[in-house]
């Protein structure tokens, strides 16, 4: 064999292996919710082609609208509140100083955490006697249901979320930061601008590839939510906190609905589909700090 | 005082009081779950427990098999790591470096994988494991959890920057290709590697998702699913649960402490996301 043909073989077998996993548990599933989505199935009996039906039936189910309608409350809570808390300690923790790489630390560590373990803590606090109670307490906040409550179930899990993954989009803002010049500052301050119009003016539109990813990547996050549900508040009361994942579990994994629920993960997929799309079209030409 | 002084000052009470709001759902899981009955609900809450029930701990272990849980994840995660470090290695090296023909259409298909949400395509992939015949087995954790587009794509660009010098005087001694990644590039690749390890490690740690829809049998359950499906107790279940929780967090804890600046600076280099 010579040498060319060799590096061909070398190449092909190299990455054989994670190929066939990515297609065999990747691309065919995605294939396979659409195949699926047209079938009435119940995991276990024959599979009935029923077309369309199972899209008519979820335009019509106030369940899978209102879980929609639960998911974009949610991501219009969560999204803008992690990108100014991400990028608030961001700037916080950016000039070094004595004990700094400490407080990046703390603030980053929610991102080994388990979300499960974490959510329960949470779920303990947010009981009526719980500990957010009590601190609601000392500001003259009378007892609140929280979890209990239609009204304030998914903030509450939304809380739980930032905890968990501001400190790990502070790292993300920090790199976009640091690549940002000093001289345009500098500039600035001979000119006389205050902290604010710095702000606007230079560090906001400098960031504005960073803030993509982060705006992006939060979005799809967010449209995915399901352990912190799961663990606190099981997509109660009254379905208050049933987002689109987690209705989509509910119906293929308790309820056996597969080819409904694939409907609906389709629906889902097309939607995130959409968004990435326009990910990467924001993205093009910009100079990404991110790598990606 | 300067106002840059009073700067200063503000800026490090506000990072006292961030950190605190940070460190206080851990301190609390931890001496909650050391609290008794009487006291778990005690309102005003008790910041420090009177007597810690230790045996909260003991209890996590007696009445359901927290070890084994431990241990499956343990096991898992570390062959998911491994495994996954090495395929990944090998595909990346395949892409960045090697010539043959379809390679540009092999990366856009490991790229394109990346825009498949896990959510949405999690009924059909349960479908094709029970079709294995894996459910409820160390096969079924393990293997889908290996194939992973980011993993590929950041080892790529690794490879896209290596020396190539190193190799081609390997190469020029008669060494074939095999040889020169397993023997030149591999080992020094172990800076990147053992970052990219932190990552594939405490995401299956601390993975729920798929265990919750593949696992039935109790003794097979992972550790996440042991905290959420905790069925022992009836007597003091949030401290206990809290225990559990505490004794599930420590591994993570221990990884981050030691390897948290290798974490930062490869989610810096690519945005990489748990």
């Amino acid at each position: 064999m010579n040498r060319k043909n060799r590096e061909r073989l070398v190449g092909y077998t190299f990455i054989a292996p994670d190929i066939t996993g990515l297609i065999i548990f990747a691309m065919v599933p995605a294939i396979v919710a659409l195949v699926i989505s047209f079938f009435s199935w119940n995991g276990l009996s024959d599979m009935l082609f029923v077309g369309l039906d199972n899209y008519r039936t979820m335009f019509q189910d106030p369940q899978w609208r209102n879980s929609i309608f639960v998911t974009l409350k949610y991501s219009v809570f969560f999204v803008p509140l992690n990108f100014v808390f991400a990028l608030f300690l961001a700037m916080l923790v950016q000039k070094p100083g004595p004990g700094i790489g400490l407080f990046r630390a703390i603030f980053f560590a929610p991102t080994a955490m388990s979300m499960v373990a974490v959510s329960f803590v949470w779920k303990y606090m947010f009981q009526p006697y719980g500990f957010v109670n009590y601190f609601l307490s000392f500001f003259g906040i009378t007892r609140q249901p929280l979890l209990g409550s239609m009204s304030q179930a998914l903030y509450s899990i939304a809380v739980v979320s930032l905890y968990m993954s501001v400190g790990y989009y502070m790292v993300i803002f920090l790199a976009g930061l640091n690549e940002i010049s000093n001289e345009y500052y500098e500039a600035a301050e001979i000119d006389g601008a205050s902290g604010v119009q710095k702000f606007f003016n230079i560090t906001l539109p400098l960031l504005k590839p960073t803030v993509t990813f982060v705006l992006v990547m939060t979005f799809l996050q967010s449209f995915q939510v399901f352990d912190q549900i799961y663990i606190l508040t099981g997509g109660g009361p009254f379905y208050s906190t049933s987002t689109a994942a987690f209705y989509i579990y509910y119906n293929a994994f308790q309820m056996y609905q597969f080819g409904y629920s694939s409907a609906q993960a389709f629906t889902l997929f097309v939607i995130l589909l959409g968004v990435s799309y326009f990910m990467l079209r924001a993205l093009r030409g910009g100079n990404v700090s991110t790598g990606s | 005082m300067t106002t840059r002084k009073v700067k200063g000052i503000l800026r490090y009470v506000l990072l006292v009081v961030l950190a605190m709001f940070f460190l206080f759902p851990i301190y609390w899981m931890f001496v909650s779950s050391l609290k008794s009955p009487s006291e778990i609900f005690a309102f005003p809450p008790k910041l420090i427990p009177e007597n810690p029930v230790w045996s909260n701990y003991t209890k996590v272990f007696s009445q359901v098999p927290f070890a084994r849980y431990m241990l499956n994840t343990f096991f898992v995660a570390s062959v998911v790591t491994i495994v996954a470090l090495l395929l990944h290695s090998m595909a990346a090296y395949s892409l960045a470096r090697l010539k043959y023909p379809g390679r540009n259409l092999l990366f856009i298909l490991v790229i394109s994988t990346l825009m498949i949400p896990f959510s949405a395509i999690l009924i059909p992939l349960f479908l094709i494991v029970r079709n294995f015949g894996w459910i409820d087995s160390y096969r079924g954790l393990i293997i889908p959890a290996i194939p992973h587009a980011f993993g590929i794509f950041f080892l790529r660009q690794f490879y896209l920057g290596f020396p190539r010098e190193l190799e081609e005087a390997a190469i020029i001694d008669g060494s074939g290709l095999v040889r020169v990644f397993f023997k030149i590039v591999l080992p020094l690749s172990k800076p990147v590697l053992s970052a990219l390890a932190v990552f594939f490690f405490l995401a299956n740690w601390n993975s729920f998702m798929w265990p919750l829809v593949i696992i039935n049998s109790p003794e097979m359950r992972t550790v996440q699913l042991g905290i959420a499906q905790y069925g022992g107790e009836y007597n003091n279940p949030w401290a206990i649960q809290l225990a559990a929780c505490t004794v599930a967090l420590i591994p993570t804890l221990i990884v981050f402490v030691v390897l948290q600046k290798q974490l930062m600076q490869s989610i810096k280099m690519t945005g990489m996301k748990l």
